[in-house]
This record gives structure tokens, C-alpha cells and sequence, in this order.
């Protein structure tokens, strides 16, 4: 029941908007708004993909091909044995584990930015929340996933390469490389609108950075690989949760453990940067 | 809480909001807004730095429950800025807004629309984009469809609609709320006439139970909706009063001061003088091409007057010097009401006089109102001179004042008409033609 204006209590609207909250509070808030508008983010989910394909010959067939195509394009790069392989896993099992994570958490870097350029008419002229039309656009990125692991699995399966342990593990593992890429993610998409550069610049490097991430193929631990291995938050990430689910174990506890403590510690500062520019950058959309 | 806040379901207090001239200003405003917000601290220096400068500068003002507030000023005085910063989508720089209740935004309307999808399927995307939830638009959905008059097209594109259609749809999705205050930004040039007043029909219902604050050019809207203006001039507050007293001021003041102090609205300080109205613009003196124009009105025993009664004769003298000669000259004269409406307009292509110059180089002319039926009050006539195909001078001249009238009257003129009672001669004519 809508109460009367005067039991209404004020709401306060300020250049210090959001600068006296914790990032803890700024977390609840964010969670807050997501779960709020929860059925507004699946319509905006909804209406994207739907508009998307709408008007081509294959409609919503579509949806299904485009996340299998870079996959079957690195499937048969492998099968002409093109990379090199690793010493226990076998080469098609290796990078179709390695190439879903990497698109996985490649899209959840650059989901944001693209959300922001898509919506911006509507952030600029609404109060609708940003952290919203992100979340819409990881719905996305979800069913895409979701599609890979339909294909995927039957090759980890024909091969018999799976732990039926490491795939329960699985989703724990991936929480914190979410984390990570979700936290990246909303830096740039806000970092992006202050410096456009930035998402040309992150775009080149994700372009590449696949080669290097331990997702493809694999590189020596010696010399310049243990480097890349690292310090590169993906590489680590995508090894372990391979390595978890075809082995049973992590291939580098100590590497995953750190990584994993910084990506969570990295989600709330980004939640909390967010809460605190999401109406300062509104108005530059 | 003081008694005199009880009733506000707004409250506006010292208001700022900087913009920037240019990308490389933004964009160091963006990044230096970005560390201090990373200090925790607001950007909220007194001080521009190069490019920048205020769009909004010290407003303040309250709103109470129930009050329709029209908000007016030219191009860029900060009315729209205004407007997103009460809906809560740009942050200021300084200053506080305070608001109770729910504040729905009517502002850019068609954003969020996907081309692709059909009418139905935008209405429920639209309905999330403005917040509202599955039940709500669910609730409203018959009446938005029936409201939008988009008919057997709901279930089309809207890349199929014309623009007419979108902006009805867009409008109807907008409108159909309950919220506590309305924002409404210029955007009841909604579809055809029939359609606008349907619109202006909806906005009163609305009117009966929310709070309104209404941007607009049209001084028709603003009069007809709103209990009290606010003038904006270059990111000022200058005015803060009555409707009509506001239109007032903002015709006699359009230009004037250095819009940096509020003005209050004692009708003693109205000057409606011979300042232009916004409204008449383009105002053009091309200096290279004409000059020593001048123009007045006069009474038919030669008096210079201002004034004149409704259905009196008047007549109008214009001298000017064309540099080029007067050759393919042509003059009109657009009359506009107070409310900002052209009321009508006369042009010497339509008569059959010969525009020359006298030896010396001058035109003279005389215009000879016969009956001036323009109803009473102020009109502000706006010379105009082409030559060729361009215009070479456009320029309000002197207003001029129709006082008294023959009776009761309506809208802008009254016509002369005749009445005659119809006797038996009509009865057999009208009975002979059946």
C-alpha cells in the first residue's frame, strides 16, 4: 500500500552521494539493487538476446553458433596438431577446458563496457542502476557458457578424462575467478568511460593474451612461462580448474590460493569503487 | 520537522553542476572527479578549471504537494540539467536535493527502445528500464496499448512504427505511473494534434494527485498546467513567482541582466519594454546589406502611438536603406501573441505594391491596418526584410498594446460577424433545395 507523502521519509541527493559508505556497506547495496531488479535484469536479458538475432534467416540459431565458434576454430587448429601438447592431458581435452575458461572470464571483463555502450541512452536519461545492465549482459554470457559446456562435455567424457570430485569442485573453484573477472570487468567498464583508450588498449590484449594463458596449449614452466604463469591471474585460474577437473587436483595450490584471496578482496573494492562513481560517471555516458 | 516542510515534497538548496566546453576539459574533469572520489571526497570546489563552466549555479527552491511547476529558459540555462539531477541521474557538484515519494521522470522518452522487437515486447522492456515491476506493467499494459493508438502494429517492430507512433508509445509507457512527482521535459510535441491534447488530458488527470515540475517552450503549456515558474538563465535562478508574471518577466527579460541575482516577482519591476521573445528568434541585422531601419506605429491622424482599441484603424511606417538597392525586396511582419504563439503575419508579396527606393537611397512604406481585431492584450511584431531568397534583417520592432474589446472574448482575435436571424425567404430556399 502506497503510503501518504508525509509518512514518506526524505531521500537525499548530494555531491557526497555514496563517499561515507564502507565497502562492505557499498556490497550490500549493490546486492541490494540486483536484488530489486531482478526482473528487470532478465528482461534486459531477454530483449537483447532476442533482439539480437531477430531479424536474420537462423533467428535464435544464432545464439547457439557464435559462442561454438571459436571453440571448433581452436578444436581444429589442435587436431592438426599445430600446439604443442601436454604431458599428461590430452591436446583436444586441454584446450576445450582451457578455451571455455578463457572466454568465460575474457567475457566477464568486457561484458560491462560493451553493456555501458549499449545502454548508455537509458543510464544517461534514467536512475536505473548500471550494476543492472551489467548483470543483464552476464546472463549472456551464462547461456554462451552453458552452450560450450554442452559441447565440451562429451569430449571429456569420450576421452574418460574427468573426476567426478573435481567436478563437484568445480563451480567453488570458479567462484573466485568470477570474482576476478568481474571485478576487472567493472574497472573497465568504468574506467572505460572516463578513458575510452582503455577498452581499445584491453581489447588488443585479450586479443593476444589467449596465447599466453595457458588456455590453448602449454607453455614451459621455466624461464619466461613460469613468469607469464605468474602474473597472469587467467593462466593460474584456467591451469588449476583444468587440472581440478580432469586430475582431481590443483596444479598450483599456492598460486590459486593467493590469486583467489586477491580477486575476492579486488570484487569489493570494485562494488565499492562502483557504488561510489556510478552516478559521477552517469552523466559523462 | 519545521511546519512550514511538512507540505514540500521537494526541497532544492544551493544547486551546482559544472559541464565542460569540450572532451580533453570532460575528461580531466572525469579523472580528477574520479581520485577525489577516491579520497572520499566530493568535487565540490568553488573554483572551474579551464573549460569548464557552471550549467546550473546556486539554485534553490521548494515544491510542495500538489504544486505544478513550470520551469523556463532559453537553450542551455540548465532546465534539463536541472531535471536529471531532481530524477536523480546526474549527481551534483554542490548543493542538496532532498525529495519524499516517488519521482517519475518523463525525459528523453524513447530511449531504451529495441528496433527489433515488437511494441508488446517494448513495453515490458521499457516498463523495467523505468523501474516498474512485472505486476505493475502488467496492470497498465491495456491501457498503455489503448492510450498509444498503435493498434494491429503492437505486435510489429518498432523499427516498422513511424516516428509519430514511437514517440505515442513511448509517451503512453512513460505516463502510465503513480508517482508522488512528475518531471516532465519538453516532450508534449507528442504526435498530431488530436493526439496532444490527449496527452494534455492525461498529464490534468495526473495533475489531480502528483506534483509537477514541467519543462517547456510553450508558454500555452506552462499557462495552462502550472501555479508558479521558475526562470532559468544561464544556470541562474532569476525568477521564482506567479505563471503569469514569469511569462512576463521572461519576455521583458530574456536577454537582460547579468541573470546572476534572483529577481523577485513584483509586477512593478515587469518591464515588457521592446525586448525580444525567445520565441520569434532567428534575429538577424546582416549591417553589410541594409541599414537605419526603423519602424513605428502611428494613428490615422499621424500620432506615433503604442497602443491601440480593438477594431480601430492603425497604421505602420518603415524606413530602411538597402545598400544593394531595393530591387527584389520583400518585407513581412509575424505578430506574436504573449504566450509565445505567432498570431498571424503579413507580407508585401501578397499585395501588389512595388518595392523602390527614393532618390536617396530610402525606402518608405506605410501599412494600413483597417480593423485591428487582434483581442486585447500585448503583441510583438517582428520585422523581417529579404531580399532575394535571404533574409538581410529580422528584428523585433515596437509591441503594441490592444486594449478593450467589444465584449467577452476568446483566443487571439474576434472577428467581425453579422448575425441575421433566418426568416421565411431562407426557410423556402433550404425547403426548395431538399
Amino acid at each position: 500500500m502506497k503510503h501518504s507523502i508525509d509518512e514518506q521519509s526524505w531521500t537525499r541527493f548530494a555531491a557526497d552521494y555514496g563517499l561515507g559508505h564502507n565497502p562492505f556497506r557499498s556490497c550490500s547495496r549493490v546486492w541490494r539493487d540486483l536484488i530489486v531488479h531482478s526482473w528487470q535484469i532478465w528482461m534486459i536479458f531477454k530483449s537483447g538476446f532476442t533482439a539480437t538475432f531477430r531479424q536474420t534467416v537462423f533467428g535464435q540459431l544464432w545464439g547457439v553458433i557464435m559462442p561454438l565458434v571459436p571453440l571448433f576454430a581452436f578444436f581444429i587448429l589442435t587436431l592438426l596438431r599445430i600446439f604443442p601438447a601436454h604431458e599428461s592431458i590430452p591436446p583436444l581435452s586441454y584446450m576445450a577446458v582451457g578455451v571455455t575458461l578463457w572466454l568465460y572470464l575474457q567475457g566477464l571483463m568486457v561484458a560491462p563496457a560493451e553493456a555501458v555502450t549499449k545502454h548508455a541512452s537509458v543510464l544517461k536519461s534514467s536512475d536505473f542502476p548500471m550494476v543492472c545492465v551489467f548483470m543483464a549482459s552476464y546472463g549472456r554470457l551464462a547461456f554462451e557458457m552453458l552452450i560450450r559446456i554442452l559441447v565440451v562435455a562429451p569430449i571429456l567424457v569420450f576421452f574418460y578424462e574427468i573426476s567426478l570430485a573435481g567436478l563437484a569442485l568445480v563451480p567453488l573453484l570458479l567462484l573466485p575467478a568470477s570474482a576476478f573477472g568481474i571485478a576487472f570487468g567493472i574497472f573497465l567498464g568504468l574506467g572505460g568511460i572516463v578513458v575510452q583508450d582503455l577498452k581499445n588498449v584491453m581489447e588488443i590484449i585479450l586479443r593476444y593474451l589467449i596465447f599466453i594463458s595457458f588456455a590453448i596449449f602449454p607453455l614451459s614452466m621455466s624461464g619466461v612461462g613460469g613468469w607469464f604463469y605468474s602474473l597472469n591471474p587467467l593462466a593460474i585460474y584456467i591451469d588449476n580448474i583444468r587440472n581440478v577437473l580432469i586430475t582431481g587436483h590443483l596444479a598450483t595450490p599456492g598460486h590459486f590460493y593467493v590469486v583467489s584471496l586477491i580477486s575476492i578482496v579486488l570484487l569489493v573494492l570494485a562494488l565499492h569503487l562502483y557504488s561510489v562513481l556510478e552516478r559521477r560517471v552517469a552523466g559523462a555516458l | 520537522m519545521p511546519a512550514e516542510r511538512q507540505h514540500n515534497i521537494l526541497e532544492v538548496k544551493g544547486i551546482n553542476k559544472r559541464f565542460c566546453h569540450n572532451i580533453p576539459a570532460k575528461r580531466r574533469q572525469l579523472i580528477r572527479q574520479f581520485s577525489m572520489a577516491m579520497l572520499g571526497k566530493p568535487d565540490d570546489s568553488e573554483a572551474l578549471a579551464p573549460g569548464e563552466f557552471w550549467a546550473l549555479d546556486n539554485v534553490s527552491f521548494s515544491l510542495k504537494r500538489g504544486e505544478a511547476l513550470g520551469l523556463i529558459g532559453l537553450n542551455g540555462a540548465g532546465k534539463s540539467t536541472l531535471l536529471s539531477i531532481i530524477a536523480r541521474q546526474l549527481l551534483p557538484d554542490r548543493g542538496v536535493v532532498r525529495s519524499r515519494g516517488q519521482i517519475a521522470a518523463m525525459i528523453n522518452l524513447t530511449a531504451g527502445f529495441e528496433e527489433s522487437l515488437t511494441g508488446r515486447e517494448n513495453i515490458f522492456l521499457k516498463g523495467a528500464l523505468l523501474g516498474r515491476s512485472r505486476a505493475q506493467v502488467l496492470q497498465k499494459f491495456d491501457e498503455i496499448v489503448e492510450f498509444a493508438e498503435i493498434g494491429d502494429f503492437l505486435d510489429s517492430p518498432v523499427a516498422t512504427y513511424s516516428s509519430g507512433m514511437r514517440m505515442r508509445l513511448a509517451f503512453s509507457i512513460a505516463v502510465h505511473t503513480d508517482p508522488d512527482l512528475l518531471l516532465i521535459d519538453e516532450v508534449l510535441s507528442v504526435g498530431d494534434f488530436r493526439f496532444r491534447q490527449k496527452c494534455l488530458r492525461k498529464l490534468n488527470e495526473l495533475r489531480s494527485h502528483a506534483s509537477f515540475i514541467f519543462v517547456s517552450h510553450s508558454f500555452q503549456d506552462i499557462a495552462r498546467f502550472c501555479t508558479r515558474l521558475i526562470v532559468l538563465d544561464k544556470g541562474n535562478l532569476v525568477f521564482d513567482g506567479s505563471t503569469q508574471e514569469g511569462i512576463k518577466f521572461y519576455i521583458g527579460n530574456k536577454a537582460g541582466g547579468d541573470g546572476r541575482h534572483p529577481i523577485s516577482a513584483d509586477s512593478s519591476s515587469l518591464s515588457i519594454g521592446s525586448a525580444p521573445i525567445a520565441l520569434m528568434e532567428p534575429f538577424i541585422d546582416q549591417q553589410a546589406a541594409i541599414t537605419s531601419v526603423s519602424f513605428r506605429w502611428f494613428s490615422p491622424d499621424g500620432n506615433p502611438i503604442s497602443t491601440v482599441r480593438q477594431g480601430r484603424e492603425i497604421k505602420a511606417e518603415l524606413r530602411f536603406k538597402p545598400l544593394g538597392g531595393a530591387d527584389r525586396v520583400a518585407i513581412g511582419l509575424p505578430i506574436w501573441s504573449m504566450d509565445g504563439v505567432m498570431v498571424t503575419s503579413v507580407n508585401s508579396d501578397t499585395s501588389e505594391i512595388e518595392i523602390e527606393s527614393n532618390a536617396e537611397g530610402w525606402v518608405v512604406l506605410q501599412m494600413q491596418f483597417d480593423s485591428l481585431d487582434l483581442n486585447p492584450g500585448t503583441y510583438f511584431p517582428v520585422l523581417s526584410i529579404g531580399k532575394n531568397t535571404e533574409l538581410i534583417y529580422r528584428q523585433p520592432v515596437a509591441p503594441l498594446q490592444v486594449s478593450e474589446s467589444y465584449s467577452m472574448t476568446w483566443g487571439v482575435f474576434t472577428p467581425r460577424v453579422r448575425w441575421t436571424q433566418c426568416g421565411e425567404e431562407v426557410s423556402a430556399v433550404l425547403s426548395a433545395e431538399d
